[in-house]
């Protein structure tokens, strides 16, 4: 019961992360809820490929980047690494800097100077705490995102327009096609980002699963991812009530916290910005991590938290690097918003990377012994592959044609 | 000698004709016994063709054989597979590999499922 | 099992190498064949890990810097580490050896981060708690 609640939580919290936030936020604000399809459809993939590489992990023993440099060989690989390593860097500086925002809205003191606080935080943690400790303390307190659905509740919308304006998407006046195709990507790799599958399967070997977990991963995806897009729209709804009307833009955090700000009153928004920081801190945790193991798994070090320090010494180093070097990009002032954008579409860009190989795994038995792909879970994975092939050649063209989606 | 030396190395038959590169080298594991391994892997032979993608994820082994889109996908680039024996080598260079024989006295390759070539995992 | 046949590039190359504790120690990034003394086929005599080995395997700017990099590290690591199929208890999906990781070649690297970065970092000696 308790490793469900474990993985539920890691999927909810995970879910939503800073560029959930941001890509939900500045979607309702802009277009309304015309966009909401894409949250279903990006929650499907990422509980296929979740899954996939839970039990792939689970049963094998072994994490995505061992196993995709083994099956592409070791150029593909490298490749691939060098991509994952740099959209997951990019998603790390987006998750410190969120947390660093979070703090600013609740103390007015600059982001700015609470960067070097944060970074030496997020690697204190991986330093030293426990993963369970690590995923409960951060995934409980995530949960105070829940925020979000009671100023949803409190606001008491017409929920048959909202439904409506959902089922019948209109790109609203003012907005280019081409736009709301580039956030419609930028959603969908809000929803499926690598990390998190990185994390999802590397904790499984760090959590020891075996076969008999493999019922307990599936409902920790099942339930868990799907709970995430429901609080994912449940932000978009509250842009579309509360900031398209008012024409107001997301450029900064404060306009993502604002509806609960203005429905709840500053208890609703103490609580929310709790959720926020426990939510981004556990994403800049895992991006952190994310990074070791990608770079530890296709080299063959030695990684893992359950690890001391002094044997996996290679590994802790990457993590050491990347947050310090993460943490300067974002002193660098660069906007960390459009940061945290650009690291959500360039990952639903990179996509195809890592889930094709997964696919071939998941469905050999060398790896999986007989629990290969169902044909129906290869059915939808197949169909998924081909969107997110048809997502990534998309993606650079929009990108230039809309400027980054301006 | 190194294996990455053989793979992806061009081969000609007798008659300088191209007849692929080297997908794959396959061991017999019947040589001197080495250490704590048993007996020795020795080189049997090399798997040649001239399609590539599909060989390098497997998916011409007999067992896997899905997703059946990819394999029919790839099947299609897999191309023509040819086994030479090791004793069919005449000599091997730089950067190709010279046989004795010439393309029609080559076989095909036996196709080998996934799990009859490595040992059983313990858990 | 005797006569058993195993594709090298699909079963060994770029697998990773397990020590007797399970504890990853490298990838096999290459293969060293060493010929027979009586004029018959080559035979597997050492796994190959590292840069020296995954370097010239990888053609190009970035893993001839990595290469590089690597061996100026740690120094003598232009060679490749050489794991000798002695060490090799059984081929699975991994290659599990039968030596424990820091008494392998490849185990320099490491050493090295330790010795220079990690060690020098109070508290690297615990197990996170």
């Amino acid at each position: 019961m308790f490793q469900i609640a474990l993985g539920v939580l890691t999927a909810i919290g995970g879910f939503v992360d800073i560029g959930d936030l941001v890509a939900n936020a500045e979607t309702g604000s802009r277009f309304r809820m015309a966009l909401a399809w894409v949250v279903p459809i990006g929650v499907l993939g990422i509980i296929l490929y979740a899954e996939m590489a839970g039990r792939v992990a689970a049963l094998s023993k072994r994490p995505v980047f061992d196993l995709i440099r083994e099956r592409l060989g070791a150029r593909m690989a490298l490749a691939n690494l060098c991509a994952s390593f740099f959209i997951n860097f990019l998603t790390l500086a987006a998750e410190i800097a969120g947390v660093a925002l979070a703090l600013e809205l609740a103390t007015s003191v600059n982001y700015l100077l609470w960067i070097p606080l944060v970074a030496f935080l997020v690697w204190f943690v991986i330093w030293r705490m426990r993963y369970s400790v690590m995923e409960n303390v951060f995934g409980m307190l995530g949960l105070l995102l829940i925020t979000f659905a009671i100023a949803l509740w409190r606001f008491g919308p017409d929920w048959g327009a909202l439904l409506h304006d959902a089922s019948h998407p209109v790109v609203p006046y003012g907005e280019g096609h081409a736009t709301y195709f580039y956030f419609a990507i930028a959603l969908f790799g809000a929803a499926m980002t690598p990390y998190e599958v990185f994390f999802f399967s590397s904790g499984a070997i760090e959590e020891h699963w075996g076969k008999a977990d493999l019922k307990i991963e599936r409902a920790n995806v099942l339930i868990g991812f799907p709970l995430g897009g429901i609080l994912s729209l449940t932000i978009m709804a509250l842009a579309t009530l509360v900031l398209f009307p008012r024409g107001i833009q997301v450029d900064t955090l404060s306009q993502v916290a604002l509806p609960v700000a203005l429905i709840l009153g500053k208890l609703g928004l103490a609580l929310l910005l709790v959720g926020i920081f426990a939510a981004t801190f556990g994403a800049a945790l895992e991006t952190g991590l994310s990074s070791g193991y990608t770079v530890a798994q296709y080299f063959g070090w030695p990684w893992g938290k359950f690890e001391k320090p002094k044997d996996a010494p290679a590994f802790h180093l990457v993590m050491l690097v990347s947050i310090v070097l993460g943490a300067l990009l974002v002193l660098t002032k660069v906007d960390p918003i459009k940061v945290t954008e650009y690291s959500i579409v360039l990952s639903a860009a990179a996509l195809p990377l890592t889930y094709f190989p997964i696919l071939i795994i998941a469905n050999d038995p060398t790896y999986v012994g007989d629990k290969v792909n169902s044909r129906f879970v290869n059915f939808l994975a197949t169909i998924y592959l081909f969107i997110l092939l048809v997502v990534s050649i998309a993606t650079i063209p929009l990108m230039i044609i809309t400027k980054g989606g301006s | 000698m190194r294996l990455s030396d053989l793979l992806n190395a061009e081969v000609l038959d007798a008659d300088d004709n191209k007849i692929g590169r080297v997908h794959e080298v396959r061991a017999v594991k019947d040589g001197p016994i080495q250490g704590a391994f048993g007996a020795a892997l020795r080189i049997d032979g090399l798997i040649v063709g001239t399609g590539s993608v599909g060989t390098r994820l497997g998916l011409d082994r007999t067992d896997v054989g899905r997703p059946l889109a990819l394999r029919w996908i790839f099947g299609g680039v897999t191309g023509k597979m040819r086994y030479v024996r090791w004793e069919q080598i005449a000599a091997i260079t730089a950067d190709r590999i010279i046989l004795k024989v010439q393309d029609r006295d080559l076989s095909e390759p036996e196709r080998l499922s996934s799990l009859e070539q490595v040992d059983t995992p313990t858990t | 099992m005797a006569g058993r046949k195993v594709d090298l590039a699909l079963n060994l190359l770029d697998c990773q190498m397990v020590d007797m504790n399970g504890e990853p120690c490298g990838n096999v990034d290459d293969v060293e064949l060493e010929w027979s003394l009586d004029g018959g086929p080559p035979i597997v005599s050492a796994l190959l890990s590292g840069p020296g080995a995954l370097g010239p395997r990888l053609s190009g700017y970035l893993g001839r810097s990595i290469a590089a990099v690597h061996a100026r590290l740690v120094h003598g690591a232009a060679e490749p580490a050489r794991v000798s199929m002695g060490t090799v208890g059984r081929i699975t999906h991994q290659v599990e050896l039968v030596v424990a990781a820091q008494d392998l070649e490849t185990w320099a690297f490491q050493q090295w981060v330790l010795d220079n970065v990690i060690g020098k970092i109070p508290g690297s000696g615990h197990a996170p708690e």
